[in-house]
């Protein structure tokens, strides 16, 4: 016999008992699955690099002013690359609004405006043409454009000539020096790069526009390096900090880090989640192998008697382990590939581009797939070694004399009960944990945006400042947008608004008069801009006050509508109307004028689900305080969806060269809004229910065996004629002192874990209380289930058989 | 007279559980030599089968001096303890314990499957001689459950003889077994001793102690007789087992 009659033999054994062996399987499917879903994930996104060239290197430079994060500015960028000796490569880029129109068409499409290094940094390549060169970054040099491949093939159908050729870019003439290869997407698929020709020594620094800074570290330098020198940068350029008292310094990360640094903490959550229920699946099987390996312990004895070397008999018992979570493992690759692939599917189908972008692409290759083994190895380990430690030390001389399936002995007694007092603790935690994160964002998502999302339609128009300027050439177009969007039919009212509820609008410090500033810890508040009537249109009901209407002029004094939450932050207990506040910009020495509050309307979800309770709204009227970007919103009486093609039309009827883009009804901008809310609120609802399934199966697998393994004794019992009762209440009595010492530990535990995120993101009601009795709860029904069953079997024998029973 | 094989002396055996100390084996002084056949007999809780456990490496005494082979083996790794029961001694229980999930062919390979000594071929050449040995080699692809009880026996005896080793230990042999099968096993026993090995059996039965060499008899944790039986008994015995037969 060798090691294939082994494995021949522990696959022979799992076959005869077939519901056992699909269990465990099943069961380490599940945890190893989720884990390596879960680590595949934060590895894919925390620490494998960006995929530019040397994207280990790559960095997202940001500016923070007294600790709080900040656009970073052209004059940010300018002193960084004249002075950086750590930086290789310095790159600023923005994106804008660009439409290539002609005679045919007119389509909007977002333009890259990129300085320095852009292309070597990101490895964006050229098919045809060529890239920019230092001369095209002269202010007044001949416009020009580089083509995405797939502009290229789709706007321009391919035309080979291309190259030289003269388009008209926001009504400029540019010329195309270049398409660059296929499946390009930074910083989005579908783009074309022009030169950003500004240039910081010819702008003051007040006017200094945001951008975006990406950076290459030099080979061999470390990125705290590149840290230090840019925070001394910062320190000793005080014209990049004009306010006294501001404190500049930079905010810097790896880039793909960069992109999803507000998610992190969720992900990190996430990843002990998956942890937790692998550890559960381990302690499960062990369990179950504990069991088995008990049920199995004749033939144990027999072995050692035999003089099996102890080794060898670890090694044999090891096999099943390791069967059983090869299997499951294998299964748990393909079900973390399947889930991957249907996540990134997930979201983009609920992407406006319908698009899961590059630098996210998560997918099981060769490194996930041998960090998945190194966990399959553990769990292997994990599972089966103690099981067959424990068999191993057994008294195999008492064993085989007594001629019966005994139990391990007492040691092994407790290692069983400490396993299902440690798996009730665990499953505990991880309900709660799950339970109460679940609870949270599924109340965050059903208590909605703070309006009525029903029957709204909106999409975006950008009129280029070259043709609108603010004033009257801006409000014209607007008015007659407006004019055009209500005569569409069907349409109940329609607005123009910055930003409509969920959507990300511009925020500022905000400064009530009357109480100082400092420079320092200033409510932030997001700033609106709106028709006269959009509050009105949106449905966002006046509490105090007015609302816009004629009286508020660009001539008139300068007027606010705060949200609730704005008034009871910059005025506790004290009505907001008639006060008077001022916005701060970082860049700009001197405050601007005040504006008196007229009205307080209810607060909204402006920016991120989980941020409306922490940033408050603040409407201007557009007379006021215009924006280059407007949404016009339709209030519709049928189905909004059906009035895109008519709002499009509408757009393109007042100026082809001014297409609306992201138009959408609210509602399908809502479902993209809370994609990532929604892809967690699963992940959890899946963690709660696998550590529900892992109690039920690991708590009745341990239950049965611990009953069975009494059958005799309870058969004994019963012979002297000990009634059925005390016997129940004696078992129902062991099982609620392992009841009580797992969710002892448990509970609290679970308590203090979901208190962390309760806290972060704040819940809706208490109703997530709940899980800390619901739970508990559950578990005792676990536990008194799985031990009544298998009791009432026993039971229902005659006391004879009890006796005979081994 | 051959060369000790087993050499007892001063041998205690204490149980401790729960601040009860039971002496199972009191200064036991015992030697068995290459070649003999020999009963432990006493009644129940004697010692008797704590004896052959100690015999037989199951378990350790509590003091005394145990040299097997004229190895000293009082102190032996618990590594060293397995080797030698593989290599050396083979047992016989009264349960058979052979394991069920197992055919009769696998059941007697498993202790050869634990030596390192011996080639895949060659253990299969033992597993398959021993099978011949004890008449139950048209059965080496049935399970435990397929046999009488008889069989089983048969079947723990050739797993026993499997590797050829020096000291055969059976305790109860005969013990869950009829009598027409119980006599057929003491005549394998008797065969297998006619061969040259030696074989220690703990019985209860005295007519199947009377039908080894040598009789040692114990009454509460000690030796208190041993004798040699009459070579009569033994030719008796092989005679009722051939007329039964």
């Amino acid at each position: 016999m060798n090691i294939l009659f082994d494995i021949r033999y522990a696959l022979r054994n799992l076959a005869k008992a077939g519901s056992f062996s699909a269990l465990t399987i099943a069961v380490m499917t599940i945890g190893l699955a989720s884990s390596i879903y879960v680590l595949t994930i934060v590895k894919s996104l925390l620490f494998e690099p960006i995929y530019f060239p040397e994207g280990e290197r790559v960095i997202n430079i940001q500016r923070r002013v007294n600790n709080e994060w900040r656009s970073t500015l052209l004059h940010d960028y300018q002193k960084i690359r004249e002075e950086s000796k750590t930086l290789e490569l310095t790159s600023a880029f923005d994106t804008e609004t660009a439409v290539l129109a002609d005679e045919f068409k007119s389509v909007r499409y977002s333009g890259v405006h990129v300085k320095g290094d852009y292309f070597a940094i990101t490895g964006i390549d050229v098919a045809l043409g060529r890239t920019l060169t230092k001369e095209d970054y002269i202010p007044g040099s001949l416009p020009v454009v580089i083509l995405s491949h797939e502009i290229w093939q789709n706007h321009f159908g391919g035309d080979k000539d291309i190259i030289g050729r003269s388009i008209k870019i926001n009504r400029k003439s540019t010329q195309v020096i270049g398409v660059t290869v296929a499946g390009v997407e930074h910083p989005a698929p579908n783009m074309l790069w022009q030169p950003l020709q500004q240039d910081a020594n010819n702008i003051p620094f007040k006017k200094s526009p945001s951008i975006h800074f990406y950076a290459r570290v030099k080979p061999g330098v470390a990125i705290d390096q590149a840290i230090k020198e840019i925070e001394s940068i910062f320190s000793n350029s005080p014209e990049l900090a004009p306010i006294p008292g501001q404190v500049i310094t930079p905010r810097i990360l790896p880039l793909k880090i960069s992109y999803i640094s507000g998610g992190i903490t969720t992900f990190y959550i996430m990843l002990s989640a998956a942890l937790f229920v692998l550890l559960l699946c381990c302690i499960n099987v062990a369990n179950l192998l504990l069991a088995r390996a008990n049920g199995r312990m004749k033939e144990t004895a027999i072995r050692l008697a035999l003089g099996a070397p102890r080794k060898k008999l670890i090694s044999q018992m090891m096999w099943e382990a390791f069967i059983i979570c090869s299997a499951g493992g294998l299964l748990a690759i393909l079900l973390a590939g399947w889930g991957l692939d249907t996540t990134m599917a997930f979201f983009a189908s609920n992407s406006n581009s319908g698009h899961f972008p590059k630098w996210a692409q998560m997918s099981l290759q060769a490194d996930n797939i041998l960090v998945a083994m190194l966990v399959i190895a553990s769990t292997i380990v994990l599972t089966g070694f103690i099981p067959a430690i424990r068999a191993s030390n057994c008294a195999f001389n008492e064993i085989l004399k007594d001629g019966s399936k005994t139990s391990l002995g007492k040691k092994s007694g407790w290692v069983s009960k400490a396993l299902v007092g440690l798996q009730i603790s665990l499953s505990c935690t991880l309900m709660i944990v799950s339970g109460v994160q679940f609870i949270i964002i599924h109340q965050a998502i059903n208590k909605g945006y703070g309006v009525s999302l029903e029957n709204f339609i909106s999409g975006r128009v950008n009129p280029h400042r070259d043709f609108y300027s603010k004033g009257e050439a801006q409000t014209a177009y607007f008015d007659r947008l407006l004019a055009e969007a209500q005569r569409i039919p069907g349409v109940e009212a329609a607005t123009l608004i910055s930003a409509v509820p969920m959507e990300w609008s511009t925020h500022r410090s905000i400064e009530p008069e009357g109480q100082g500033y400092d420079g320092n810890d200033l409510v932030r508040s997001n700033i609106v801009t709106a028709y006269p009537d959009a509050l009105q249109t949106l449905g966002i009901g006046l509490l105090e006050g007015r609302l816009f209407d004629e009286r508020d002029t660009s001539d008139s004094p300068e007027v606010v509508v705060v949200s609730d939450l704005l008034a009871r932050m910059l005025w506790p207990n004290e009505s907001a109307i008639g006060k008077r506040l001022r916005t701060y910009s970082d860049k700009k020495e001197k405050p601007k004028k005040w504006i008196t509050v007229i009205g307080v309307v209810p607060q909204v979800v402006q920016n991120e689900m989980f941020d409306a309770e922490k940033t408050p709204n603040m409407y201007r009227p557009f007379a006021q305080n215009p924006r280059d970007a407007m949404a016009v919103v339709l209030k519709t009486l049928g189905d909004p969806a059906l009035y895109k093609d008519d709002l499009e039309h509408a757009a393109l009827k007042i100026d082809p060269n001014t297409p609306l883009y992201r138009a959408n009804p609210f509602t399908v901008q809502a479902k993209q809004d809370r994609t990532f809310e929604e892809f967690v609120r699963t992940i959890f609802g899946l963690f709660a229910l696998s550590a529900l399934v892992m109690a039920a199966t690991g708590i009745y697998g341990m239950m049965t065996n611990h009953v069975k393994r009494r059958t005799q004794e309870i058969g004994i019992k019963r012979a002297l004629g000990i009634p059925d009762r005390a016997i129940t209440r004696l078992m129902m009595h062991q099982s609620t002192l392992q009841l009580a010492a797992g969710t002892v530990i448990g509970v609290p535990l679970g308590y203090v874990l979901s208190q962390l995120f309760v806290q972060d993101l704040g819940a809706v009601t208490d109703l997530y209380q709940m899980m800390y009795f619901l739970v508990p709860a559950i578990i005792a029904a676990v536990v008194f289930t799985a031990t009544m069953i298998p009791l009432l079997k026993v039971l229902q024998q005659s006391p004879a058989s009890a006796l005979r029973y081994e | 007279m051959n060369k000790p094989l087993i050499s007892m002396e001063s041998i205690n055996k204490v149980f401790y559980s729960d601040d009860v100390e039971t002496h199972a084996l009191s200064n036991i002084n015992l030697t068995i030599h290459e070649g003999e056949y020999l009963a432990i007999t006493g009644p129940s809780g004697c010692g008797k089968s704590t004896l052959l456990s100690v015999l037989g490496l199951l378990d350790t005494a509590s003091s005394g001096n145990y040299q097997l082979a004229s190895q000293p083996s009082m102190n032996l790794s618990t590594k060293q303890r397995s080797h030698i029961r593989n290599k050396e001694i083979g047992f016989i229980f009264q349960s058979f314990n052979l394991i069920s999930d197992m055919s009769v062919w696998e059941n007697v390979l498993l202790p050869l499957s634990y030596r390192s000594d011996l080639k895949n071929n060659e253990k299969d050449a033992l597993a398959k001689e021993a099978l011949e040995q004890v008449g139950m080699s048209h059965r080496m692809n049935h399970y435990p459950a397929q046999l009488s009880g008889g069989q089983q026996q048969r079947v723990a005896v050739a797993r026993a003889i499997a590797g050829k080793p020096s000291l055969l230990l059976a305790d109860e042999p005969t013990g869950n077994l009829d009598t027409k099968n119980a006599k057929a096993v003491m005549e394998l026993l008797s065969k297998l001793h006619n061969t040259g090995c030696t074989i220690c059996i703990v019985t209860h039965d005295p007519n199947y102690a009377a039908a080894t060499q040598r009789s040692v008899h114990m009454i509460d944790g000690q030796i208190v007789a041993d004798e040699q039986n009459p070579r009569a008994a033994v030719n008796d015995f092989m005679a009722d087992i051939e007329a039964t037969a």
